[in-house]
């Protein structure tokens, strides 16, 4: 029941949305499963369905989100499938009280298995399944370096896992899919728990506090640092106000017995947010921000605060949209052109100049649109040529007003530009459109292209 | 679309630590610098002081030198001792750990005045009485892990990962 019990046999990339540097990474291994098994495509059949069961999942299910994430696959072999699963054993160690029963309907069976999985991990309860997390570890480094959070799946359909602070172990339980998500949440998202616990509730049946601990949060330890629990009242310090309608009572509930977990029945329709008793394993006095969310009862859905938390992080790992549209200065500086160089302001260029100019990226198949200002333009038959093509409607004449700088925006028709080598040709000409006599005198500045990208 | 990768969660000098902790605390396994997006930092409202006496939670920090916080993030509190167990109808049952040791994995920007990884705890933990880590019911800094190589010492062999 160690490594001897199997073998790594390979990493596989089943959603594949870019380079794992930039990108979350969830990598999940396999646990009991045989080399038959994985060669035949269980475990590649088993990480497809968490795969779409966790992209089906709001907000997983929002295509920007999915383009945050890769998955990987590390298919890992065992000797024998499934996983150990020790004997019940029944004691009554105190002849006054009732009998204890560990492991409860342990199967007493035995399986080599690369991870060491087994029930009852904990030598009491048959449902906690662990596995060896330092070899876990070992394994996800060697074979996905950038990984960013790993699970296990183990190949039994006998209910049992372990998560909330390590490595999330699974079975293949009809829940499986929905713990893997609530593991998520705490593994990728630093998610607290939002569901009250022990003495008192009807689901304790463990002993791991003296009664009355976990009543109330002892409110001097401060405000949880996690995003969706909250010990704050006042509806303007809610750290997820944003959240709440105006209409909505804060708090929302309040526990009536904090000596017992809360019983009642939302007032307010499923998913409204608000600020609800009881979270963080206490019975009040901290708050959740709905009344039930998957991070307090697996089969519910992420609420809004946790969803906004997921965006929030994985909105790092999102794919850069590049811009449709980019732009590109030709010149930043007055050329002045004609053949009076101290008639107006800038650098005295002379008759004419060409401007080259690189378009990076564009998509030569759209218009484009050229912008510059002018002084002075009182010919409409300067040359104005961009790829030795007439630009429509030529440089503008400008209005006769001393001092006045036009703004032109002149279309660029497609299949006049492309990516390098551009040359924009400016030449001064007289009224009547000759090179000789009294051609015209103008400045033009700042001379820029937009363009739209493919 | 494109892999351009200047946006808000550009890839990044990082680290990750690879921990175990046991009854005689928390030490580094091995360091791996890597080149990778890391999850965005909580809001660094006042990097002179701690935190500990103001909120509550577990979470990480990168402190430079002089104790300023760099980098923080709440995580999954990996030395409360105990781990969840789902019950098959959408609740959980905790259960206190019965393994003596845990290894488990930090993800940190590697900046360049970082000096170490602070793990924090504040307020008091509900956590088991029979955890099996001393650390289980500590709070403040529960450990302050290098995030350069030292000299060994005791047992201690921290390796540097490639």
């Amino acid at each position: 029941m160690t490594t001897q019990d199997g073998q790594v046999v390979r990493a596989v990339k089943v959603i594949d949305r870019g380079d794992s540097a930039a990108r979350f990474d969830l990598v999940v291994l396999s646990e009991g499963y045989t080399r038959t098994e994985i060669d035949s495509g269980v475990f590649a059949t088993d990480v497809d369905g968490l795969v779409a069961a966790v992209f089906a999942a709001e907000p997983f299910d929002e295509p920007e989100i999915q383009q945050a994430i890769n998955v990987w696959r590390i298919d890992v072999a065992s000797t024998e499938s499934g996983a150990d699963d020790p004997p019940e054993v029944r004691r009554r160690p105190d002849p006054t009280k009732p009998e204890i029963v560990d492991c409860e309907n342990g199967a007493d069976t035995t399986s080599d298995t690369y991870f060491d999985a087994t029930f009852c991990g904990d030598g009491k309860l048959r449902r906690l399944l662990t596995v060896n997390s330092a070899t876990v570890l070992e394994v996800v480094e060697d074979r996905v370096p950038l990984w960013d959070v790993a699970m296990v799946v183990v190949n039994t359909t006998v209910r049992g896992g372990s998560g909330g602070g390590g490595i999330p172990v699974l079975s293949k339980s009809s829940d499986m899919h929905e713990v893997a998500l609530h593991e998520l949440g705490h593994a990728a998202f630093g998610l607290a728990d939002e569901y009250e616990y022990r003495v008192g509730c009807a689901f304790d049946g463990t002993a791991l506090d003296p009664p009355g601990q976990q009543d109330r949060y002892p409110v001097a330890n401060g405000e949880p640092m996690e995003p969706n629990v909250t010990i704050e009242t006042d509806r303007d310090k809610v750290k997820w106000r944003h959240l709440i309608a105006t209409a909505t009572d804060v708090p929302t509930t309040r526990n009536a017995d904090c000596a017992k977990c809360d019983t009642q029945v939302s007032p307010v329709p499923a998913g409204t947010v608000g600020l609800f008793d009881g979270a963080r394993y206490f019975h009040c006095d901290v708050y959740r921000p709905v009344f039930d969310c998957r991070m307090r009862s697996s089969n519910q859905p992420f609420c809004p605060v946790c969803q906004e938390r997921i965006r929030e992080t994985l909105r790092f790992y999102v794919p850069r949209r590049k811009s449709p549209v980019d732009f590109t200065v030709i010149t930043s500086v007055r050329n002045h052109f004609g053949d009076e160089s101290a008639s107006l302001p800038g650098v005295f260029v002379g008759a004419s100049k060409e401007f080259t100019f690189d378009c990076p990226g564009i998509d030569p198949n759209k218009d484009a649109v050229l912008t510059l200002q002018a002084l002075s333009v009182d010919s409409e038959k300067n040359v104005f040529r961009l790829n030795d093509r007439v630009i429509f409607g030529d440089l503008p004449k400008t209005t006769s007003t001393a001092g006045g700088w036009s703004a032109q925006n002149l279309l660029v028709t497609p299949g006049t530009l492309r990516p390098r080598g551009n040359v924009l040709h400016v030449e001064a000409r007289t009224t009547s459109g000759s090179t000789s006599g009294n051609i015209d005198d103008f400045v033009i500045d700042n001379i820029v292209l937009f363009y739209k990208t493919s | 679309m494109t892999d351009d990768t200047s946006g808000p969660g550009r890839p990044r000098p990082a680290v990750r630590l690879i921990c175990t902790a046991d009854g005689d605390g928390v030490r580094v396994v091995s360091r791996r610098r890597l080149t990778k997006v890391v999850p965005p930092s909580e809001p660094l409202e006042d990097p002179e002081s701690g935190t500990a006496e103001q909120w509550s939670g577990f979470w990480l920090e990168v402190r430079d030198e002089r104790e300023r916080v760099r980098y923080r993030r709440v995580v999954a509190d990996p030395l409360s001792g105990e781990v969840e167990v789902p019950g098959g109808d959408g609740s959980f049952t905790r259960r206190a750990s019965a393994r003596a040791s845990a290894t488990f994995a930090l993800l940190v920007p590697d900046l360049p005045d970082a000096d170490h990884v602070s793990l924090v705890r504040g307020g008091a933990a509900p956590t088991a009485p029979d955890a099996a880590f001393a650390l289980a019911e500590s709070t403040g800094e529960v450990a302050r892990l290098p995030l350069h190589e030292e000299a060994p010492a005791g047992n201690a062999d921290p390796q540097e990962g490639p």
